[in-house]
């Protein structure tokens, strides 16, 4: 009895919270204060930590860096410096070209190997949802230290290259924008490949057998009838990978060497010099294309949750 | 029928053609995909300090100068700080962006659709200009108002925080969106309170949604450099910080030891969460 006594009493305490609690939601849960409640935190989040930031990087900007210390008016002079230097005009299309090339290879590279994951046997599929997980769970460090060690002076890629003979000297692999694009496409895979492999799940097999069925050889079917399809997947993915790369860092800095991206002269200047409003200003033609990107993300988002509700 | 023949023929070797040179794509991918990986466990055992090529010749010594150089710079603090970093950021925003997936999906209100906007379009925002927005906030708000934020703890964690919330929407919005609500007027029909319903049918039948975003916001979280690097202090150290700098220290075969060590313990954590939860669905 008197081991029964708290338990007893905890139990009425719960039903007690319980009934409170349950009420308590029922009251508010259809209200606009309940869900804004719900809501409030995530927009918190995005507001001060994303929003007010990237404002204070905008005036940044527009501030003279002069004898080493920030002025206190206002001037285009860190756009005029950006878009009048040959240097940097090369970099912004640098990146600008990595980034398209790094997205479409990752396209094209991927979409056979999600197909094959949907369609392919039950252990090719899981092989290759395990062979694109592994590499995206690895630190990117990592990674491109494999890269890295494969491309590097008598690596395992330039003696293959010595091998079909079309080479009379090693080729030179590290160091250069080729490395840079062989090292994000790596690094950017598996952000192509989810996309769509989760978009091809929502296209039944019956649509390619009836059109196979009607005629069509596997080109046709591709084009006619899983191309249109998966276009949302494809928009996904490709957003995704366009907006990463064009600002990632560590892979473009360890296999470039000399040859520099916009994110790296960003960071080297924000922490190698105190001229801030220069690298803000760099960093705020990033800030254009992202919203650009979210932008197309946005109707990406739309034409998908018509579609496949939800990503 | 004698017109016909060849050009049957012709079609059957075209798409036996297209066959092959497509599963030659596929695995020509899966070893792209794979190469770096299997190359640095390898070497790490080779004696060539480079690690250039192949290996001929095996050693351990690479893991023993390893052991060292973890202890030698304190790795082992900067191991526990990501660890702390990756838990707290993956917990974190798997609360706030949970509540908020539930506000935007269970509840179809006015502005659903452009909160949902504004709220997941950070997703395709670059994470550098989080880390450098993060970083000028903070010394605004020290030069503005005089408070300096001392722990960069605390900072980096707003840093993770800004990057990983809308995962979480992302994924658990995800299996709310699949989500039966008749099952939930079920529950109430049959006598259970609103939090019973939530407790006991919505929670365990989005369990997978939300673990898959908890162990995915972790690796993102524990793998996060340009984030940590703009907002990391003196006194913490992170291990994609640690790594990135030992590259330019350590002989790489060394580098190989530590980052398959570091590698191992991440692909057996990934494949585990993939056969038990099956992650890959949420990504």
């Amino acid at each position: 009895m008197a081991a029964e006594q708290p338990h007893g009493r905890l139990s009425l305490l719960r039903k007690r919270l319980d009934e409170r609690l349950s009420s308590f939601i029922r009251t508010y849960k259809r209200t606009s204060m309940g869900r804004l409640t719900l809501i409030l935190p995530a927009l918190l989040v995005v507001g001060i930590l994303i929003v007010l930031p990237t404002m204070i990087l905008f005036e940044l900007s527009l501030r003279p860096f002069v004898d080493g210390s920030i002025g206190s008016y206002f001037t285009f002079g860190n756009y005029e410096r950006i878009f009048t230097s040959e240097a940097s005009r090369t970099v912004i299309f640098r990146t600008i070209r990595v980034a398209l090339i790094v997205t479409a290879l990752t396209l094209v590279m991927g979409y056979p190997l999600a197909y094959t994951a949907v369609r392919g046997k039950k252990w090719t599929g899981r092989l290759i949802v395990v062979a694109t997980l592994a590499p995206l769970a690895v630190d990117v460090v990592v990674r491109t230290f494999g890269w890295f060690l494969l491309l590097q002076e008598g690596g395992v890629v330039s003696q293959l290259l010595l091998l079909t003979g079309l080479f009379s000297s090693e080729p030179q692999l590290l160091y250069n924008e080729t490395a840079i694009i062989i090292g994000l496409t790596h690094v950017l895979l598996p952000f192509m490949v989810f996309p769509l492999i989760n978009v091809l799940h929502t296209i039944p097999y019956s649509l390619e057998e009836a059109a196979q069925n009607l005629g069509a050889n596997r080109v046709e079917v591709f084009l006619k009838v899983l191309l249109p399809l998966s276009l949302p997947g494809i928009a996904a993915g490709t957003l995704m990978v366009f907006a990463i790369t064009l600002a990632s860092y560590v892979t473009p800095s360890l296999l470039g060497g000399e040859t520099n991206v916009m994110a790296v002269t960003i960071t080297d200047t924000f922490i190698g010099t105190g001229d801030w409003p220069y690298g803000s200003a760099m960093a705020m033609l990033l800030v254009v294309i992202g919203l650009g990107v979210i932008l197309c993300y946005q109707r990406a988002l739309r034409e998908m949750d018509t579609k496949t509700g939800g990503i | 029928m004698t017109t016909e023949t060849p050009t049957v023929q012709r079609d059957v070797l075209l798409s036996r053609a297209v066959n092959v040179l497509y599963r030659l794509l596929v695995s020509a991918v899966l070893v792209f995909l794979l190469a770096p990986l299997v190359l640095i466990p390898v070497v790490s055992f080779g004696t060539d300090r480079f690690a250039a090529g192949l290996p001929t010749d095996f050693t351990l010594e690479w893991y023993i100068a390893a052991a060292n150089t973890f202890v030698d710079f304190g790795l082992s603090s900067a191991l526990i700080a990501s660890t702390a970093l990756a838990l707290a950021t993956a917990v974190a925003s798997t609360i706030i962006g949970g509540l908020a997936a539930f506000g935007i999906v269970r509840y179809d209100f006015k502005y659903s659709t452009t909160l949902q906007t504004i709220l997941i379009s950070p997703l395709v925002f670059p994470w550098l200009l989080i880390g450098l927005g993060i970083l000028l906030l903070v010394s605004r708000i020290q030069s503005t108002f005089g408070i300096i934020i001392e722990s960069s703890f605390w900072i980096l964690f707003m840093g993770h925080l800004a990057f990983s919330v809308p995962y979480a929407i992302r994924t658990i919005g995800a299996s709310l969106e699949n989500y039966n609500h008749s099952l939930d007027e079920a529950a109430r029909d049959l006598g259970a309170t609103e939090l019973q319903t939530y407790l006991k049918i919505t929670l365990p039948i989005i369990k997978p949604g939300i673990i898959s975003g908890l162990i995915i916001i972790f690796i993102l979280s524990f793998n996060m450099y340009i984030i940590s690097l703009f907002l990391m202090g003196p006194e913490i150290d992170l291990v994609p910080i640690a790594m990135y700098n030992l590259f330019r220290i350590v002989p790489p075969a060394e580098i190989a030891a530590i980052a398959s060590v570091l590698m191992l313990a991440q692909i057996v954590l990934v494949v585990l969460a993939e056969v038990f939860f099956g992650i890959s669905d949420y990504l």
